[in-house]
C-alpha cells in the first residue's frame, strides 16, 4: 500500500481528532451538513492489469472488467490509468457501538460489545436491503470519517469494545480497509468479526480469514432464482465462501433472514441444512432472523413467527444443532441448548445475556463441548 | 373567416345536448376511478396525482386539437364513444396488473418512471378520444358553447354520481362498470342512429365481465399473498393480506399495519408514555389497531381517546385479531371515536397528559395536515402542563443521508417553534418527543420507569434500551438533526411531503430524487420569478411579431392554467384548514363544475362578443386570485373556500365561450380553443402540487399567479388591434 504524505498528514490529523478524549467533536465536524470526505486513492490488492490500460478486478465472483476511470459494481473501486485504486480506505461512514447479538453471533464473546463500522458501496443489490443509505451509495454521496485502521483500533479501545465488526454494507467492497484494521487491532488484542454476504473470491477469503476471528454469512436464500430475483447476485460463490470458511477453522455463523413468501419453503430450508450438514458440519450456527419491511419491499408485511419456528423446527430436525431465531425477544428460540442433554446453556433476551452458563466451552452439565469464541 | 356554426335563434345553451351530457359524466367518472385506481397501485402522493391529472389533461388536449381539424360526421361521436367504452375495461385491467407486468411484488416500491409511462399510455386510450369527441360533438350538435355547458353539466352530474352513489355503495370497478354499461345504452339509444348492435353488445358484455371480475382479479393481482379482505372505503382501497398467524392491513397500496406486530405496537407509544408514567388522559390519532391501544392500556391509569378517520380500518382486521386486542376495544377505559384527528383536536374540550400521533409519515398532504407548526401548537393547547407529544417517522439506524437529514430537521425545527424540549429517538424510526417539561432519552431513566411499572414489554426493554439508545447513536443524530438546513412545515408551505418525495426518489434511484433536490436550492423567489419573465417575454414577442395564432391561444391556455392552478391550490388550503377532503371531495369538484356550466351559461347568454369583455373577465380573474391571497391567512368558513371555486369555475365557462367566440369561431377551428384550454390546465397540474406548493408556499404562489394574470391582462389591453379580426361575429353560442 502506498501513502503519500498529504494523505499521510490527513490520517494522522484524523487520528489524533478521533484519539482525543471525545469522539463527539469529530462526529459535529463529519455531521455539518453536506460536507463529504475526500475518497480515498489506495491501490487494490486483488486486480489483474490487462492491456489498454484496462484492469479486471478479482476481489469478488462479478470479476468486473474496467476501462481507464471506470469504476466497478461496487460503486467504490476504480481503474485510473490502469491502475485500480479503492476510493474507501479509511472513509468510514457509519460507527457504532452494538451489542455483538446484535450482528448476531451468538457463539462469540456473548454479552459484549463490537465497535460497528462500515463504509458506502455493496457488490450486490438486496430489495431488502436494511443499510441502503450506504450499501446503495457511492463514496461521494455519504459523509464519512477519515478514520485509518489504527484509529478504528483505538476507538474501539476507547469504548471497551473486545472485537470490531466490519457490517452495515458488504466488507467485502472495502476488503483492504477491513484487512488492514484487523491486522492493526490485532496487535491491540482486538479481535475482528466481519458480517458478509459472502460474494467474494477464494483467493482475497483465504488471506482475510488469517486475520479475523470470525465471520457471519447472510445466506439470502437456497435458491438461484431469489439470488437472481431480489439479490442480483449468485448462490454458488456464496455456497463456495462458506464452504473454505468452515473448512479454514475460523468461526462461522449462518444468518437467513426469512421473507413471508419469498424464501421461506420449508423444503428450501431442509435442503440448505442437508447441504450444511455434509459440506459446513454440524455445529455452524443458523440463524432464521425476522424480515422487517424495508427499503424497497418496506410494504411487505414482517415474518409470522410460526413461520421461523417451522424453519427452525425443520433445521433441528435435519441434525443442525445449534439453530437459533432472531428479532423475536423472548423466544426460546433465541436460547443455545445443549446439543448432548438439551440443557438451556445460555439464555437471551433480545441482545441481552441473561445467563451463560457455558465453562471453558462446554455445558455444565454433560461437560459437552459448546463450540465458539467464549474468551 | 370561415362561416360559424348555425345559430338556433333563442338557443341559449338551455336546450340538451345529449352527447355533451354523456362526454361529460363519462369523462368526469373515469378521471375520478383513474385516480383511485393509480392510488390503489402506487400510493397516492401528489406527485402521483399530478402526474395522472397532467396525462390526462395532456391527451384530452391532443385529441380536441387533433381533432380540430378533421371533418365530423354524426357517426363518428359515436363510433369514438364506443371505441373508448371498449377500450376503458382493458385500460383498468391493465392498470390492475401494473405491477405483475413490471415484476414488481404487491408492495414493492415504485419509482415515477413506471407510474408516468403508466399515466401516459393509459390516458392515451382514455382520454385521445374523448377530447376528439367533444370536438366532433361540437362541430356536429353545436354550437359549441351549448356542447360546452352540457359537457361542464354531465361532469358535474358524473361527480356527484360517483361520489354520491357509487363510492359509498360499489368497489371502483363496480361503479366503473355500471357507468361503462349505462353510456353505452345511453350511445346506443340516443346518438348511434345506425344502431351498431355489435358494438353495444360487446360493450354491454366487456363490462359485465369486467363487474364480476373485480374480486378474483385483486386476489391475482396479490399473488403470492393471500388477499382475504378488499374494500373501496370512502378513503381508500383497503385490503386485508394473511400470512400464517398474521394479517397486514393496507390501505391504497401502503402497508397501515401488521397484527401482530409487538415491535411497532411498542416503539409507537412507549417511548412517549415512559416519559409520563403515571399518564392519566392519553390521546391517540391513529394506527390503532395494530396493538398500539393494547399497549397504551398497560399503563394501569391511562384513559385512552383513540381517533380513527375511517372506521373500515378497524373493523376489516376485526375477525383476525386474537381475543385479547378485541376486549382492548371492549375496555371502559378505551373511547373510539371516528373523525378526522386534527378536526377531534380543535373541537374537544379535553386536556390531555400524552398526545400520541400513530399517522403515516406525512408523505401527502393529507397527512402532512398532522406534521405542521399549525397543528404542533393545536396539540400543544391541548396537553396539561408539562404534557408530552410524539409521533414516529422512518429514519434510518446506522447512517443519516443528507435528503433524510433534511426531512428530520424539518420535522425538528416544526416542532421546536411549539414546544421548548424536543428529544429524537433514534432507530429505523425515529420517535419524536416534544413537551414543556423535561425529557429524557437516557436508558438509564427509561428502564428503571419500565422496572418500576413492572411493564411486560418484549422490544422496548431495559435489555435492548442500551443499545438503541447508545450515545453515539444518539449524538449522531442530534447533531445531523441540529446542523440541517432549517425550515418549518406549515399549513400554508407544506415542505416536508416535498422532503419525503425526495427521500421516495432516493429510495427507487431515479433521476427525480435529483431534479427535485435541484429545485429545492433554488430562492422560492427565483423558482418563480424566472417563469413570470419568461412568461413576459413570451407575450411581449409574440405581440410584437404578431403571431396570430400564438396570440389567441394564450388567453385561453392562462385561463385553463389559472383555474387549474387555483383549484388545486384551493383544495390544498381546504384540506390543510377543515381536512376530510376526500368525503367532500365531491361537493367541492362539483361546486366548481357547476360553477363552470353556469358561466358559460351567462357567457352563452351574451348577446354579442366584443373584445372588452374578455379583458374584463381576465381583469376579474385577476382580482379573484389577489383577493384569495388576502384571505389566505385567515381561517374563514368552510363556504368561503368553496365560494372561490365557484367564481373560479364560473369565470373560467364565461371566458371559454367568449373567447371561443372571438379567437375560434371558424368551425374548421372548432376544439382548439378546449384542446389550449386543457393543456394549460395540464401545464399547471404537473409539478405545482407537488412541487412549488410545498417549496414555495401557497401566499407567494398566489401572489404569482395574480402576478402571471396581470401580464395577461395587459397583453389583452395592448394587443386587441392584433388579436382581433375586425369584423366580430354578432352572434356565438
Amino acid at each position: 500500500m502506498s501513502m503519500n504524505r498529504r494523505t499521510f498528514v490527513r490520517t494522522a490529523g484524523a487520528a489524533g481528532a478521533v484519539l482525543g478524549a471525545d469522539i463527539g467533536p469529530a462526529l459535529r465536524r463529519l455531521y455539518a451538513f453536506g460536507q463529504t470526505a475526500e475518497l480515498s486513492h489506495v491501490e487494490a490488492r486483488y486486480y489483474k492489469r490487462l492491456p489498454d490500460r484496462e484492469v479486471e478486478c478479482d476481489l469478488c465472483p462479478r470479476r468486473c472488467r474496467l476501462g481507464d476511470k471506470e469504476r466497478g459494481y461496487c460503486g467504490v473501486r476504480q481503474n485510473d490509468g490502469g491502475t485500480y485504486y479503492t476510493l474507501v480506505y479509511g472513509k468510514a461512514c457509519s460507527v457504532n457501538v452494538d451489542p455483538i447479538e446484535k450482528k448476531p453471533f451468538y457463539h462469540v464473546l456473548p454479552g459484549t460489545d463490537a465497535l460497528s463500522i462500515a463504509t458506502a458501496g455493496c457488490n450486490v443489490h438486496c430489495k431488502f436491503c436494511q443499510n441502503w443509505e450506504i450499501s446503495q451509495a457511492r463514496p461521494e454521496q455519504v459523509q464519512a470519517f477519515d478514520l485509518p485502521p489504527k484509529a478504528v483500533a483505538d476507538t474501539a479501545a476507547k469504548y471497551r469494545c473486545p472485537t470490531i465488526a466490519y457490517t452495515y454494507s458488504e466488507p467485502t467492497v472495502f476488503y483492504e480497509y477491513m484487512y488492514d484494521t484487523s491486522v492493526e487491532a490485532r496487535r491491540q488484542g482486538i479481535r475482528s468479526v466481519v458480517v458478509s454476504g459472502g460474494h467474494i473470491n477464494p483467493e482475497p477469503l483465504e488471506a482475510l480469514i488469517k486475520v479475523v476471528a470470525a465471520i457471519k454469512i447472510d445466506l439470502k436464500a437456497f435458491n438461484e432464482d431469489f439470488y437472481k430475483t431480489y439479490v442480483r447476485g449468485e448462490l454458488k460463490p456464496v455456497l463456495e465462501a462458506v464452504k473454505i470458511i468452515a473448512k479454514s477453522g475460523t468461526w462461522l455463523e449462518i444468518v437467513y433472514l426469512v421473507i413471508p413468501t419469498l424464501n421461506d419453503s420449508v423444503e428450501d430450508i431442509r435442503k440448505m441444512s442437508r447441504w450444511i450438514l455434509k459440506d459446513v458440519g454440524p455445529d455452524v450456527p443458523v440463524h432464521f432472523t425476522r424480515f422487517h419491511p424495508m427499503y424497497l419491499i418496506k410494504n411487505l408485511p414482517p415474518t409470522p413467527i410460526s413461520t421461523l419456528e417451522k424453519l427452525r423446527q425443520a433445521a433441528l430436525e435435519e441434525g443442525i444443532r445449534f439453530v437459533y431465531t432472531g428479532n423475536i425477544p423472548g423466544h426460546e428460540g433465541e436460547n443455545t441448548y445443549c446439543p448432548q442433554c438439551r440443557k438451556m446453556v445460555i439464555e437471551r433476551r433480545g441482545y441481552e445475556i441473561v445467563r451463560n452458563d457455558v465453562r471453558q466451552g462446554t455445558c455444565p452439565s454433560c461437560r459437552t463441548r459448546i463450540p465458539g469464541i467464549w474468551a | 373567416m370561415s362561416k360559424l356554426p348555425d345559430q338556433d335563434p333563442g338557443d341559449l345553451g338551455l336546450r340538451l345536448s345529449p352527447a355533451g351530457f354523456i362526454l361529460g359524466l363519462l369523462a368526469a367518472s373515469f378521471q375520478v376511478f383513474l385516480l383511485r385506481e393509480f392510488s390503489a397501485q402506487f400510493f397516492g402522493n401528489e406527485l402521483v396525482f399530478g402526474l395522472v391529472l397532467a396525462a390526462w389533461l395532456f391527451w384530452g388536449g391532443c385529441g380536441s386539437l387533433w381533432a380540430s381539424g378533421k371533418d365530423s360526421g354524426s357517426k363518428r361521436a359515436s363510433s369514438f364513444f364506443f371505441g373508448v367504452l371498449l377500450l376503458a375495461p382493458a385500460c383498468f385491467a391493465v392498470l390492475r396488473f401494473s405491477r405483475p407486468i413490471l415484476g414488481l411484488l404487491p408492495g414493492e416500491w415504485v419509482g415515477l418512471g413506471p407510474i408516468l409511462l403508466f399515466a401516459l399510455v393509459l390516458s392515451f386510450f382514455l382520454n385521445f378520444p374523448l377530447g376528439a369527441i367533444f370536438v366532433f360533438t361540437a362541430k356536429t350538435d353545436g354550437p359549441l358553447g351549448r356542447v360546452y355547458l352540457w359537457e361542464s353539466a354531465g361532469a358535474a352530474a358524473g361527480g356527484l354520481l360517483t361520489y354520491f352513489v357509487l363510492i359509498p355503495r360499489l368497489s371502483n370497478w363496480q361503479g366503473l362498470a355500471l357507468v361503462g354499461a349505462a353510456c353505452a345504452a345511453a350511445v346506443f339509444i340516443v346518438l348511434d342512429r345506425r344502431r351498431t348492435v355489435s358494438s353495444f353488445s360487446l360493450a354491454l358484455v366487456a363490462w359485465t365481465a369486467f363487474f364480476v371480475s373485480d374480486i378474483p382479479s385483486q386476489a391475482l393481482s396479490w399473488r403470492p399473498f393471500d388477499l382475504v379482505r378488499t374494500k373501496d372505503s370512502l378513503y381508500g382501497k383497503l385490503h386485508v393480506i394473511r400470512t400464517a398467524e398474521q394479517i397486514t392491513v393496507y390501505d391504497n397500496a401502503m402497508r397501515v399495519y401488521s397484527y401482530p406486530d409487538l415491535a411497532t405496537a411498542e416503539e409507537s407509544v412507549h417511548f412517549a408514555l415512559l416519559q409520563r408514567p403515571e399518564a392519566g388522559r392519553v390521546l391517540l390519532v391513529g394506527g390503532g389497531a395494530g396493538g398500539s391501544v393494547t399497549e397504551i392500556l398497560k399503563y394501569p391509569r391511562t384513559e385512552v381517546e383513540y381517533v380513527e378517520l375511517d372506521p373500515d380500518i378497524i373493523r376489516l382486521s376485526e375477525p383476525f385479531r386474537s381475543e385479547t386486542e378485541n376486549a382492548s376495544f371492549r375496555n371502559p377505559r378505551l373511547r373510539l371515536v371516528f373523525d378526522d384527528g386534527r378536526t377531534f383536536l380543535e373541537k374537544t374540550p379535553e386536556v390531555y397528559d400524552v398526545i400520541i400521533l400513530n399517522l403515516p409519515e406525512p408523505a401527502t398532504a393529507q397527512i402532512n395536515r398532522f406534521y405542521t407548526r399549525e397543528f404542533f401548537l393545536r396539540a400543544r393547547a391541548k396537553l396539561a402542563a408539562g404534557g408530552v407529544f410524539s409521533f414516529r417517522v422512518p429514519s434510518a439506524e446506522n447512517y443519516i443521508r443528507p435528503e433524510l437529514q433534511r426531512f428530520l430537521s424539518v420535522m425538528t425545527g416544526t416542532l421546536r417553534q411549539a414546544f421548548p424540549e424536543v428529544k429524537v429517538v433514534p432507530g429505523d424510526s425515529a420517535v419524536f418527543l416534544a413537551s414543556s417539561g423535561p425529557l429524557t432519552v437516557d436508558p438509564e431513566d427509561l428502564s428503571a420507569a419500565l422496572r418500576r411499572l413492572g411493564l411486560k414489554t418484549l422490544f422496548v426493554t431495559p435489555e435492548r434500551l442500551p443499545a438503541r439508545l447508545h450515545s453515539l447513536r444518539i449524538e449522531a443524530l442530534r447533531t445531523k438533526v441540529d446542523a440541517g438546513p432549517p425550515g418549518v412545515n406549515s399549513d400554508l408551505h407544506p415542505v416536508s411531503y416535498f422532503f419525503n418525495a425526495v427521500l421516495w426518489g432516493t429510495q427507487t434511484s431515479g433521476p427525480e430524487a435529483r431534479v427535485l433536490l435541484f429545485l429545492s436550492r433554488i430562492p422560492p423567489h427565483w423558482l418563480l420569478s424566472a417563469p413570470l419573465a419568461a412568461f413576459a417575454v413570451f407575450l411581449l414577442v409574440i405581440g410584437w411579431r404578431k403571431k396570430r395564432a400564438a396570440m389567441s391561444a394564450v388567453p385561453l391556455a392562462l385561463m385553463g392554467w389559472t383555474t387549474m392552478a387555483g383549484e388545486i391550490m384551493i383544495l390544498i388550503w381546504y384540506q390543510s384548514l377543515y381536512g376530510a377532503l376526500y368525503r367532500q371531495v365531491a361537493l367541492i369538484l362539483t361546486t366548481f363544475m357547476a360553477g363552470l356550466a353556469l358561466g358559460a351559461l351567462a357567457g352563452a347568454k351574451r348577446g354579442r362578443f366584443r373584445h372588452r369583455q374578455i379583458v374584463r373577465l381576465q381583469f376579474a380573474l385577476f382580482l379573484l386570485v389577489l383577493a384569495l391571497r388576502l384571505v389566505l391567512g385567515a381561517r374563514p368558513p368552510a363556504v368561503v373556500p368553496l365560494a372561490f371555486l365557484f367564481l373560479f369555475g364560473f369565470l373560467g365557462g364565461d371566458f371559454f365561450i367568449v373567447s371561443n367566440a372571438l379567437f375560434y369561431g371558424g368551425k374548421d377551428q372548432t376544439g382548439l380553443g378546449y384542446g389550449w384550454d386543457l393543456l394549460g390546465s395540464c401545464a399547471a397540474s404537473v409539478g405545482l402540487s407537488a412541487i412549488l406548493v410545498p417549496l414555495v408556499g401557497l401566499p407567494l404562489l398566489f401572489l404569482y399567479l395574480a402576478l402571471a394574470n396581470a401580464c395577461g391582462w395587459l397583453f389583452l389591453v395592448l394587443g386587441r388591434k392584433r388579436i382581433i379580426p375586425l369584423s366580430l361575429p354578432s352572434q356565438l353560442g
